[in-house]
């Protein structure tokens, strides 16, 4: 269970924040007695019935899913994001028709809203970030990142070329692993996935 | 519409692009690119309008590398637009520099498409 802070909707949560979602679930954890049982809801109808509903459409959908040839091949066809994103719209109409009301969104708006602390990160965070990289990058062995960086660009081609069928059987993640073994930085690994993959996955529609 | 960095959270956008389709613009979508390359895009394209989404704390420098960008390509009649989590004194900043308007969370797709198009017919009515 998770209670999100206030303010997630405007930044990163504060600290004050942050505590505040906590003790919430720590005044339900605590003082509720409802970790005594495992499944302190189980018998109650509307609660199983639930349950039952979404379990069925579950399992629908991944009936769909393997009838269609299995999860990369509805990937790949653009069917997963199809899907996603009708299901974002059918819940964002529902919203906006006011079928579906959501607290300070289409109803109890108020015209002035209240600001809140904002949490900021510390501008140092950043320069002693670019300290961190630029120190890793003078002292990392230079022929070892420049021959995992060479590999790595040779295996994201390799997968690239791959049909669908294939995937699976390419050594693109082993290739991520061993050039940040031998400490390429995030960017520089996206730098090489991006040079050989474009800007998107290759085996998506 | 573009979601620079390393910024998945692009079911919102995504609704936004899909509705702004339905309702009769040209839209490209892109993600997980650097604002250089957003302007490029840009440029290519001839886009009269950038939106863009971010949920994930980095705005302020893509805002401001993707101003500078377009200044460089003299884009100075592109509209740009911000949308996701972007807390309200960084919109009074964001303002303050060009972007037109800054959308939160819970806005609608129509209330976007409204602004682009008043902006449209206010942008046609001073330059014709």
């Amino acid at each position: 269970m998770e209670v999100s802070s206030y303010d997630e909707t405007l930044a990163i949560p504060t600290e004050d924040a942050a505590t505040l979602a906590l003790r919430v679930q720590q005044v339900i954890q605590e003082e509720t007695n409802v970790c005594a049982v495992s499944d302190p809801l189980a018998g109650s109808y509307y609660v199983e019935a639930l349950t039952d509903q979404i379990a069925a459409a579950a399992l629908e959908l991944v009936e769909q899913i393997e009838a269609q040839g299995g999860y990369i091949v509805a990937q790949q066809s653009g069917w997963i994001r199809a899907e996603v994103e009708q299901s974002a719209d059918r819940w964002r109409e529902m919203v906006d028709s006011g079928e579906r009301r959501i607290v300070g969104v289409n109803c109890y708006q108020v015209d002035e809203e209240t600001e809140y602390p904002i949490f900021e990160v510390d501008p140092e965070v950043e320069r002693t970030a670019i300290e961190r990289i630029e120190k890793l990058r003078a002292n990392r062995d230079a022929a070892k990142w420049e021959g995992a960086i060479a590999d790595l660009e040779i295996a994201a081609k390799e997968f690239a070329d791959l049909d669908v069928s294939e995937l699976g059987e390419d050594r693109l993640l082993s290739a991520c692993i061993d050039a940040a073994r031998a400490d390429a930085t995030n960017g520089e690994i996206m730098g090489a996935l991006k040079g050989a993959l474009g800007w998107g996955p290759p085996h998506e529609s | 519409m573009a979601k620079p960095t390393q910024d998945c959270h692009d079911r919102g956008v995504r609704h936004l692009a899909r509705r702004l389709r339905d309702s009769g613009f040209g839209v490209i979508f892109i993600n997980f690119l650097l604002a250089e390359e957003v302007v490029s895009v840009a440029v290519q394209e001839d886009v009269d309008v950038i939106g863009i989404s971010s949920s994930s704390g980095g705005h302020m420098p893509v805002f401001e590398e993707l101003l500078e960008g377009l200044g460089k390509e003299e884009l100075h009649d592109v509209l740009v637009i911000g949308g996701g989590v972007i807390p309200p004194h960084h919109v009074r900043t964001l303002k303050e520099w060009g972007i037109g308007e800054v959308f939160g969370p819970g806005a609608s797709a129509n209330a976007v498409a409204d602004y682009i198009r008043t902006w449209r017919t206010n942008k046609s009515n001073v330059t014709v």
